[in-house]
Formats: C-alpha cells, structure tokens, sequence
C-alpha cells in the first residue's frame, strides 16, 4: 500500500526524533539517553499524490553507550494502514556528520540518508533518488527540537524528480512516551 | 471384598495413613497444571468435514473470531470533537500489543481516481466537513461495510480491532483487551461519548474466567454447604467433619489427577468436581449412617467399620459403576472436548470411590484411638436424624402399588416422548451472564450496527485468480443465493471490493492494485492467502443451533439452484455454521449416550445383584426423573443443551445411587427365595429413608451452590440437577416400593432366574 512505501519517510522521522530527546548541546555528545518509546502524531500522505491525514507513528530507540550508533524499529499508521520501520544511524563524532540506512514493509532496497545537525535543527537528506509508485523522489527532513528536548516536530518533503514538484508528506510532533 | 478391604484398613492403618498423606500431597502438585479451556473450538474439534472446513477456512482467511469490536456511543457523532476523540482511538488501537489492523468509518476512503488516489471520507480535519450529515450518509452507503460501522441514527459507531492471528490465545488478548480499555477510557473521559468493548475475543475471556472462578468458588462453596447441613441432619461437629473429610480428599483427587493428566477444565468438565462431591458425600452419609447403627447397636469401632463397608460398599461401588458407565458411553462421541469430559468423569468417579472406601473407615478409625472424639460419636450415635419423615411416600407406593406403578409407566412414556421432542439448542453466547457487558455491548452492537456472527460461502477461483470475470461470476451467484434466502442481512465479498473500486473505470486492472495494498488482514476477509478461494461472509444473529442448522439447510438448497454447489462452493463454514452443526449432531450423541448408559446400567444392576428382575424394576425409578426433566425442557421451549444433557447424565448417577442403596439392602436382607418380601422392604425403607432423604437435602442444597457462578450453563446445570435429585427422591420413595410390590405380587415367593 502506498502507505507503507511512505514509511521510508517516516523512517527519516524516526532518525529525527533519535536525535531530539534532549538538550541540543547534550545531543550532539550523547545519543544514549535517546532510549526509549517516542509518540508522534500529525498529518501523514499515504504518497505523495494523496491527501493529508491523520497519523500516528510509534518507536523504539536503542542507542549504543558510546552514543556513535543508534537503531530503532516501529511503526507508522494512519486509520486504514500501518507498517513498519527498521533504521540504524551511525554518527561522526569528529565532523558531526550522520549517515543513515533505513529499510520499510514492502521496499526492497535500503534508503540511505546523509545529514547533520546545527543547534537545534536537524537536516537530514537522501543519497539519491529512491522509487515510489513508479516515479522517483529524492526526501528531506527538517527537525526543530523545543527547548525542553522532549518534543520536536518534524517535517518531511519530498520532491518528484521528474516534474520538480515539492509536497509535505509528513508533519508530526514527537513526544517520549517512556524512557 | 468389601470386608477384606475394612480389614485391610484396621490391619495396616499407618502404612494406608501414610500412602493416603503422599497421595495427598501428589494431588495438591497437580492442582498447579489444571489447564482452563472455554471450549470455543475445541468442543467442536472432531474429525469431520465440517471441523475440517472451518479449519481450512480459519487458515485461509481472516477470522471475524479474532475481532474486538469497540462500540463508542453519543447522543450523535455530528460533533468534530467526539469524531476526532474516536479517530483517535482508531488510530492507538493499532498500536496496541498484539494488533494486527483496525477498522473503522475512518478507514473508508473514496474510490480511487484514475491515478489510483483514494482519500478517506472523513478529512484530517474534521472541522473542514461542511456538512457531516452528506458524509454520514456516505458512510452509510459505502460498499465495504459502511452501514455496518456506523448507526442510522449517527449515534454509534464502531471499531473493529483484529488480533495478529498467533496471538489470539487468551493470555494476550487479555493484554490487549486491557491495553484497549485504557485508551479508550482515557480518550472517552469527560466528554459525552461512551464506550463498550465486545466480541468473540473478551466473550472468551470471561467465560474463562468463569470457569476458574467457579471452580475454586464453587467447590467452595459446595463443601459448606455440605458441612452444614451435615451438621443439621447429624447434629455432631465432630461426626459431620469426620463424614466430610472423605468427599474433601475426593475432590483434591480429582482436581489433582485432572490436573497431572492434562484434562482441561472447560464448560463441561467444570461439572465434575461437582458431581465428586455429590456422589462422595452422599456415599459418605451412607456410611456414616450405617457406621453409626452398628455402634448404636452395641458393635465397637473396628467392627463397625468392617460391616459399614460390607453393607454400604457395594452400594457405592455399584453407583460409581453405573456413573462410570454413563459416562463412558459419551466416549462414542466425536467430539474430543465430550470424549475427554468422559474420561475425566470415569477418573473422577472411579477415583472418588476409592477414595471414600478407603478415607472414610480410616477417618473414623482413627477418630476412635481419640476418647474424646469416640465418647461424641457415641453419644452422636444415639441421637435420631433431624430429617422429614418421607416413609409415607413408601406407604403409599405400597398401598397402590398397581395405580402408581401404571402411572409412573404412563408419566414415563409421555416424558420420554416429550424429552425426544426437545430441539437441540447451542449458543457459546450461552455461557455468558445476561447482565455481562461485554453480552450487553454485543447486543446492542447487533441492535444498532450489525450482526457480529458469520455464515462464510468459500467459492473457487477460476485458475486461481480471484478477479477473474469467472470467479466474480461465481461469487454473485452465491450472492444471488444467499439473498434468496436472507434478503436483509449485510454480506460482505470480492464484489463489493470491486464494485468500490472500479467506480471510475471499467477496468480491473485498479481492482487489483488497489487489492494490492491491503494490508494481509484486509485481504484475507476477501480472498484465500493461496487464492484458491474467495469468501462471501453473511452476517447474522446467532440464534441457536437448531436455527442456525435449518437456515443453513435453505441456503443449499438455494445455492443447488443457482448451479454454485458442490465442487464450485464449499458448504458454508465460520465458526457460527460449524458450531451449529456439530452442536446438533454431539447433544443428539449425548442422548443416544445417556439411553445406551441407562440401558446398560439395567444390566450390570442384573449381573451385580445376580438377579434379572432387580435390574428390570430398578430401570423405571432411575429412568423417570431423568425424563421428567427431559420433557420440561421440551415444554419450557429452552430444548437441549450442553449443559441440560450433562446434568442429565449426572443426575442419573445420582438417582441410581438413591435406588442402589435401596436394592443393596433389601438383597442383603430379603430372606432366601423371597427377594421382594414386604416385610424386608418396609425394613428397608425405614433404615434408609432418613439418609435417602438427608443426602437429598445436603446434595440438593449443595449443588444449589451453582447458582452463584459466573457461567449462567453451570447454574443453569445446578438447577437441573437439583430438581432431578428431588424427583429422585420421590421416585425412589414412591415409585420403587410400588413396583416392588408389584414385583412381589407377579413372582410371589419365586426368585427371579439369574
């Protein structure tokens, strides 16, 4: 289902909201405290033609003591689908930079992103083009994590290669659910 | 044997003392296995088409059984807010532990356009309707299911909630229930709406529940009950708790071996225990009784006790044969739940039997070493039992013997013919309280929205493709059929998938994209996971077997009309037709069981008492209360159940056991070639009529027990029972001395051939 496919998206979301769970400045040390169950909830497209829904996504995130690795597996769901998500980010300490594999229900190849993370902003982006309902797109996700870091909001846009056109496939606020 | 079996007691008291206490231990180990099962399926399981059909069906296709239906309720859903706290329970629900989908009127989307974009009817945001009522009646109206998610009148709405199809076993739809009651609760506080979870899925759960409570409430409460009346009709506490301790160790025994033997406790082996303790403490009281006479009599204990078992022990073993035989004659059934309900029921009798052949000599025995404990139970034994006189019952079987007799035989006929008028009934809705809410929820669920029970109709594909105009063509033939016979029920199928999603095109290509994309859940209530097949699933109410059977009946008939049946349609199957069918055919086993049972009884009392006339004259007073109770189920229209046809079989032991005694005593005592002296029996009865009729009160009272129980079959069951050992009691006071006396009139001073 299209849905499903858009969970590469969401994934993106879900590096994010790895990233967004505490201080900015304790964030770009430490990914271990990022453990944890996170909640999201806003809007979601099944794909990037459809309409705007309500969604729900739900993670948990594991993170290695040395705060390099991170994995999280959930899932995302609006009111007629859900599928699952599996993504493992590994980070740079010395350049800051984070490369990231994530694989969904029904997409058979890994999606790599690259990105890095500025204060309180998180901007993640695709290597490349990956394959939706037959025409390919490139994604980007933007993070702003609260001052409080235990929420943030996420947005994410994908851009079809062949016409150019942006739209905003998803928009949700994370909140941790249990440490 | 008896004899050597008291001697053997008084010669090795430690030795048996101490295997009695490791035996007791050995059996409190097994009560941690007891295993509880609701018999949902399992009753059923059978080596039949029909088991094997709804098997293969359950496997191919997604079970309605493995649905939580979550009705949420308001004065009307033509509010954002209330909708939006709805869609918002639809959406958790799909996270909750052991979810595999949910469904709802948020899950309904437009049909796709002609780039295969759907949307869902109700937008992200609701405040952007501008008219709920136009979207309502699209609700309504949608092909897949819509009438069935919401209420007419918009003021239920429903949300159907599947569990992943390995995790429906009740542990983790219990998690799950609790999980969807938390999210609901939180999501319906302080706002006008409200909610009720129901469904197959939390139906279960309380009926498991049930059973467990029962069987540690009841037994319970079933030794009290017997404790105290004990101590009315014996006026002894010390007497009463020594009667007792027999039937106490006889129930840990069966409980422990049910519990070390696998036997799981279900609606039907739930009785068991039950019928341990009736049986047991009624042999108790027997023995009790008889020891008291002997030492009134001026015999000390160890004698005493080697004549009680002489002369009350094969009236107790020839009861716990004739049980045992009732019971193994269930074994011809089908069904494994019946067939394991007949071994626990031969291991419970059987058990129990030697049980109190062996405690209750060893408890008085040992009860006579202490002088206090003998100086009160024999000044016990010098007190009369407080008990009503019932020996005017036999006075008057004497006196008319002839007008009673013809007129047991004639009330016995009509019985028997109405008992065989008694329709057999099945609902698993049965064993549910009519105050349950989650029963509540359902019916209100069916009043307002749907029918929640099943009829599936699995039609072949042609060359697998269940698109193909053949396989469509197949389908709405069954359609055709089925609304032939059920012109207003919902029915949901490939077709109604079809027709939504080829709203904008003719094609049928969009068909199967869009099929493409449902999840495995939503898929597999269309087409099988090999596509061999496609379902058409009629809902309906449930409203018992016998209903669901004739209906069933109709629809093939239909379905041979339409030309679909046999090799292009399997018979129709889910759990409702399955159930139907097998229900029948196992309560019609029962009865067949039970008249084989009562038959046979006839001629182990013969062979027993070496006496052919015994086993004749014995078979009406054990046969009439049982058809008594038979033909009331007929005229109350409640037919036969499950539960109806154990206490039936259950109570026969009983009344056998009342009769027993009765022949146990007049054999021992009628002179040589004068079985049915009259002399010997008015000697009988006024030995035995005081305990006949105080093991009445303290069974009948006890078992009223049952009325507390959570399970309304196991009541239901208590009460039967009851009434059946009171017609017992009549039978084996007025009816057997007149026949006796009968028999006496006919063979004189003859003995009968043996």
């Amino acid at each position: 289902m299209p849905l499903r496919e858009n969970l590469v998206a969401t994934t993106l979301g879900a590096i994010a909201l790895s990233l967004s769970a505490s201080t900015p400045a304790w964030a770009e040390t430490n990914w271990a405290g990022l453990t944890g169950t996170w909640r999201g909830t806003g809007l979601i497209r099944e794909y990037p033609t459809s309409v705007q829904e309500q969604g729900v996504c739900k993670f948990k995130v594991n993170a290695n003591a040395a705060g390099t690795r991170l994995s999280f597996d959930g899932r995302c769901a609006n009111a007629s689908q859900s599928g699952r998500v599996s993504t493992q980010l590994e980070r740079n300490l010395q350049d800051g930079s984070i490369l990231a594999t994530s694989q969904a229900s029904n997409i058979r190849e890994a999606i790599t992103l690259k990105g890095e993370q500025n204060g309180r902003s998180i901007t993640l982006a695709s290597v490349g083009e990956f394959l939706l309902r037959g025409q390919h797109y490139s994604v980007r996700i933007d993070i702003e994590f609260s001052e409080e870091a235990h929420a943030f909001t996420m947005e994410q846009t994908v851009r079809q290669a062949s016409t150019g056109q942006s739209i905003r496939v998803l928009e949700m606020i994370f909140l941790r659910q249990t440490p | 044997m008896f004899a050597f079996l008291g001697r053997t007691v008084l010669q090795r008291t430690g030795q048996i003392g101490l295997l009695a206490a490791m035996l007791a231990l050995f059996w409190i180990g097994g009560m941690a296995f007891i295993v509880i099962d609701d018999g949902m399926r399992s009753a059923f399981k059978e080596d039949t088409s029909n088991f094997h059909d709804y098997t293969e069906s359950w496997e191919q296709f997604t079970p309605t059984e493995n649905d939580i239906a979550v009705v949420f309720s308001a004065p009307t859903f033509a509010d954002f807010e209330l909708l939006a706290r709805v869609r918002e329970f639809a959406l958790e629900a799909r996270f909750a532990s052991h979810v595999a989908d949910s469904y709802s009127i948020f899950s309904l989307r437009s049909p796709p356009d002609t780039k295969l974009v759907t949307a869902p009817l109700l937008p992200a945001d609701l405040e952007d309707v501008p008219d709920l009522t136009a979207v309502f009646a699209a609700i309504r109206a949608h092909p897949l299911g819509g009438a069935r998610l919401l209420s007419a009148d918009h003021a239920h709405t429903l949300v159907l909630v599947t569990l992943e199809r390995d995790q429906s076993a009740i542990e983790p739809a219990r998690q799950t229930l609790a999980e969807l009651q938390d999210i609901a609760e939180a999501l319906t506080a302080n706002s006008a709406l409200e909610f009720g979870i129901s469904g197959l899925v939390p139906i279960r759960q309380i009926v498991i529940d049930g059973i467990l409570g029962d069987m540690l409430f009841l037994n319970a409460i079933g030794m009290i009950i017997g404790m105290v009346v004990c101590l009315i009709v014996l006026r002894s506490i010390s007497v009463a708790l020594l009667t007792m301790v027999a039937p106490a160790v006889a129930l840990m025994a069966v409980l422990g071996s049910m519990g070390w033997a696998g036997l799981a406790f279900n609606t039907l082996t739930n009785a068991i225990p039950v019928l341990v303790l009736v049986i047991a403490l009624a042999d108790s009281l027997h023995m009790t009784a008889e020891y008291r006479r002997a030492r009134a009599s001026g015999a000390g204990a160890k004698t005493a006790i080697v004549s009680t078992l002489e002369d009350i022990g094969p009236a107790c073993a020839l009861t716990s044969f004739t049980t045992a035989l009732a019971f193994a004659a269930l074994l011809i059934s089908g069904s494994e739940l019946v067939r394991s309900f007949a071994w626990a029921g031969i291991l419970a009798t059987l058990l129990a039997l030697a049980v109190v052949l062996v405690v209750h000599p060893l408890a008085f025995l040992m009860a006579a070493r202490s002088s206090t404990l003998e100086t009160q139970i024999e000044s016990a034994s010098e007190k009369p039992w407080r008990v009503p006189n019932g020996l005017w019952l036999q006075r008057l079987g004497e006196r008319y013997p002839w007008t009673i007799s013809f007129g047991a035989v004639v009330v016995l006929l009509f019985a028997l013919a109405a008992f065989a008028a008694a329709r057999p009934e099945y609902t698993f809705l049965e064993n549910v309280s009519p105050g349950n809410s989650a029963l509540i929820n359902l019916h209100m669920i069916e009043s307002e929205l749907t029918p929640t029970a099943t009829i599936d109709f699995r039609v072949k594909t042609a060359e697998q493709d269940p698109f193909s105009p053949d396989s469509l063509e197949r389908l709405s033939r069954v359609e055709d059929a089925v609304r032939s016979i059920l012109p207003d029920i919902p029915t949901v199928s490939l077709l109604d998938f079809v027709d939504w999603a080829r709203a904008n095109s003719d094609a049928m290509a969009p068909a199967r994209e869009m099929f493409s994309g449902l999840s495995k859940v939503q898929q597999g209530r269309f087409v099988a996971k090999d596509n061999s097949a496609v379902i058409l699933r009629a809902f309906v109410r449930d409203e018992g077997a016998t209903t669901t059977v004739e209906m069933l009946d109709q629809l093939a008939i239909a379905l041979e009309r339409v030309g679909v049946s046999g090799h292009l349609v399997s018979p129709p199957t889910g759990l409702l037709a399955m159930s139907g069918r097998a229900s029948v055919r196992m309560i019609r086993h029962l009865n067949i069981s039970f008249a084989i049972a009562v038959l046979a009884s006839g001629i182990l009392i013969a062979v027993w008492f070496r006496n052919v006339a015994y086993g004749i004259v014995a078979l009406l007073p054990n046969i009439l209360p049982i058809a008594l109770i038979g033909a009331w189920l007929w005229v109350s229209g409640n037919g036969l159940q499950f539960s109806s046809a154990i206490a039936l079989t259950i109570a026969f032991g009983i009344a056998v056991d009342d009769t027993m005694h009765v022949m146990n005593r007049l054999r021992r005592t009628a002179p040589a070639g004068a079985p049915f002296d009259l002399a010997t029996i008015r000697a009988a009865y006024h030995h035995l009529t005081p305990v006949l009729v105080s093991t009445t009160m303290i069974l009948g009272i006890g078992i009223l027990g049952t009325q507390w129980s959570i399970v309304p079959t196991i009541a239901y069951f208590g009460i039967l029972t009851a009434c059946v050992l009171f017609l017992a009691l009549v039978s084996v006071l007025l009816v057997l001395p007149a026949i006796l006396a009968v028999a006496e009139k006919i063979l004189g001073g003859k003995d009968a051939p043996s």
